[in-house]
């Protein structure tokens, strides 16, 4: 879970010993307190909110631990270095999780004190706790919401982490021009049809298709995601399709991406969603992967199973993204004279 | 007689004359003269119902049932000699067939065991001692015996019961039976349609498959490598694989263990030339004597 500490004082962050993220929570941040309203607001389910109180007169105090009290979807904690507080037990009933007084802070807030807290929230709340637990701020500095591992964990309308897998044919106007509107149309179904079949096998879906292409999603845990094994998997059985079930008269080849981002997930009106991610993963696709190339992001090939990492090489970076292809594979009697 | 023969004698009855009859027979049993086997003289026309009573038992005792339904079924779809003949009560005797545990495969245009947990390696239609035209994958397990020194027997013997049964889904799925599997290696067969195309498939794949057991499931330290081989020719049906005596299968035996490096699959011309545009591409010639060649797949990464 994310920690938020808002302070006038710059010194705060240094009574904060947690250089990394732990199994519980992430590295903590550190706002002015002017931004405790807005970031209430925004903050995911589940955050830890750190106050520092020193300096603030009572209206303004007692104002602040309003706001914190009354939303149920954080939790929140006290430093009171200067003792301002009479009532610390009145802290504790209006819903706090922890008081941190001068001798406390100069002790430091450790990790091992952030667990303490951790194991008392699993008791007295263990909703929020399991919401929080869902989402992270992952190593990448994205913030990321579980969806689930598979399609059921998934809620519609409310915005969570995902694979994204770009797929697309190459030669798309040559294919328009030498191929008749029908066989074309059969050709391309039974494209579409290898791939929803295969992805399938990993839990992804078909989201958004247009003729020659689309983009697949797969459920992501924020432990492991198939996202790339599946995509790995297409490309190395690719030829076997050619021959057994295409219906195109020669090779086809067809570029792919992935990468892991949010969006709101809806199952209609594709055409009206507004994503980052989506922006990207058409970008990276349409734009960086070449003819027959499958790419993945950094972040796409750290959620996968480690063996996959010997079969990328490191491309140039796309958007300030770093990438990686997948190798050749590269057959003894292959030519490609037709 | 039983249901289906009686179905049949129907089928024929009420839809043919004696002469188109007598036609069809010679389709499953070349020569067959109508007269001659019902004793009636050449002079004397035999009636419809006795006509098809002596081809339907004729047939049946040369085992050629099944095949004579394939060739019903055909000419029912599409006419014969650009004529169309509708056979009536053709889905009684197709119903009758199934039930008794045969399915019809639309695109071989043949009947074979609907299998199930059961899959013979004849298909339930394939006659003892009779010559068929095979295309046959040898699969063999590369440094067998040093696995089997280097690790527990119990490891070895899962290791190579999961090879199997990923190994036996793929040639099942493409209407090949394993003849036999002896733990490190075995042999698989393939009768229906593009024999040589489905065996070759079935060889690539398994190739494919076994890269990435290596990569995910695969319980030793090193990975483990197969070759494979695929030839075709005829060969002897017997149930008993192990006492057939046949040219065609010391021939795959050879090109396998001789002629294929580990990871590889190796293939006679005769299943090349079957092979068609889209596949032969992933083949490169390889000369073992003057003028005389196999072809290769490896598959390697840049």
């Amino acid at each position: 879970m994310d920690i938020l500490v808002f302070s006038a004082s710059r010194k705060t962050a240094e009574h904060f010993r947690l250089q990394r993220r732990n199994s519980h929570f992430s590295v903590p941040r550190f706002l002015p307190r002017e931004e405790l309203k807005s970031s209430i607001s925004q903050a995911p389910p589940g955050t830890l909110f750190y106050l520092d109180v020193s300096g603030l007169d009572e209206k303004d105090l007692y104002r602040k631990l309003r706001l914190l009290s009354k939303n149920e979807n954080i939790f929140f904690a006290v430093l009171d270095p200067t003792g301002l507080i009479k009532d610390v037990a009145g802290i504790f009933h209006i819903g706090a999780v922890d008081y941190v007084n001068r001798s406390a802070l100069q002790e430091g807030i450790t990790s091992k004190r952030l667990n303490k807290i951790y194991n008392f929230l699993q008791t007295s709340r263990k909703e929020l706790l399991k919401e929080a637990r869902q989402i992270q701020t992952g190593i990448f500095g994205h913030h990321w919401i579980s969806s689930g591992n598979t399609w059921p964990d998934v809620v519609p309308g409310k915005e969570q982490t995902f694979g994204f897998m770009f797929i697309e044919l190459d030669g798309k106007e040559e294919m328009e021009k030498s191929y008749d509107r029908t066989n074309l149309g059969i050709a391309l179904s039974s494209f579409r049809r290898y791939i929803e079949s295969s992805v399938r096998l990993f839990n992804g879906r078909i989201w958004i298709w247009s003729t020659f292409g689309g983009l697949v999603l797969f459920p992501f845990n924020l432990k492991e995601c198939a996202l790339v094994q599946c995509g790995f998997r297409i490309m190395l059985f690719k030829h076997l399709y050619d021959i057994e079930e295409s219906q195109f008269p020669n090779l086809i080849s067809f570029r792919m991406a992935s990468l892991i981002g949010n969006t709101v997930y809806s199952k209609d009106d594709t055409g009206h969603i507004v994503s980052d991610s989506l922006n990207s993963i058409f970008h990276l696709g349409q734009h960086f992967v070449k003819p027959g190339n499958f790419c993945v992001t950094e972040e796409a090939l750290h959620f996968a199973r480690p063996v996959f990492k010997d079969y990328f090489l490191e491309e140039e970076k796309f958007e300030g993204r770093r990438i990686f292809r997948m190798r050749h594979l590269v057959y003894s009697g292959f030519n490609n004279m037709g | 007689m039983n249901r289906l023969e009686s179905y049949l004698i129907k089928a024929l009855s009420h839809s043919m004359t004696v002469h188109r009859m007598e036609k069809l027979s010679r389709m499953v049993i070349p020569g067959y003269d109508l007269h001659k086997r019902s004793g009636f003289p050449e002079t004397i026309p035999i009636p419809q119902m006795d006509a098809a009573q002596q081809v339907v038992s004729d047939i049946s005792s040369e085992g050629l049932l099944i095949r004579f339904v394939e060739i019903l079924i055909e000419i029912d779809r599409d006419g014969l000699m650009g004529r169309s003949m509708s056979i009536r009560s053709l889905s009684q005797v197709i119903d009758e067939l199934e039930s008794l545990g045969f399915i019809f495969h639309e695109g071989y245009g043949v009947f074979i065991e609907r299998g199930g947990r059961v899959k013979t390696k004849g298909w339930g239609i394939l006659r003892e001692e009779i010559n068929y035209e095979f295309s046959f994958l040898s699969l063999d397990i590369v440094g067998s015996s040093a696995l089997v020194r280097n690790y527990p027997e119990n490891k070895i013997a899962k290791a190579y019961k999961d090879l199997n049964r990923i190994i036996t889904k793929i040639v099942e799925r493409r209407e090949g039976r394993i003849w036999s599997w002896e733990g490190d290696g075995g042999l698989a067969a393939f009768y229906f349609g593009n024999k040589n195309v489905q065996a070759t498939l079935t060889g690539l794949e398994i190739l494919l498959e076994l890269f990435m057991h290596n990569l995910l499931v695969c319980p030793f330290k090193e990975p483990l490598h197969m070759r494979l081989a695929v030839h075709t020719g005829p060969c002897q049906f017997l149930n008993n694989v192990e006492e057939i005596r046949s040219e065609t299968l010391r021939r795959i035996r050879l090109i396998e263990s001789k002629y294929t490096e580990a990871d590889g699959l190796t293939i006679s011309p005769g299943v090349y030339t079957d092979l068609g545009t889209k596949l032969e591409r992933f083949f490169k010639p390889y000369e073992i004597s003057e003028r005389n060649f196999l072809y290769t797949y490896k598959m390697d990464w840049e």
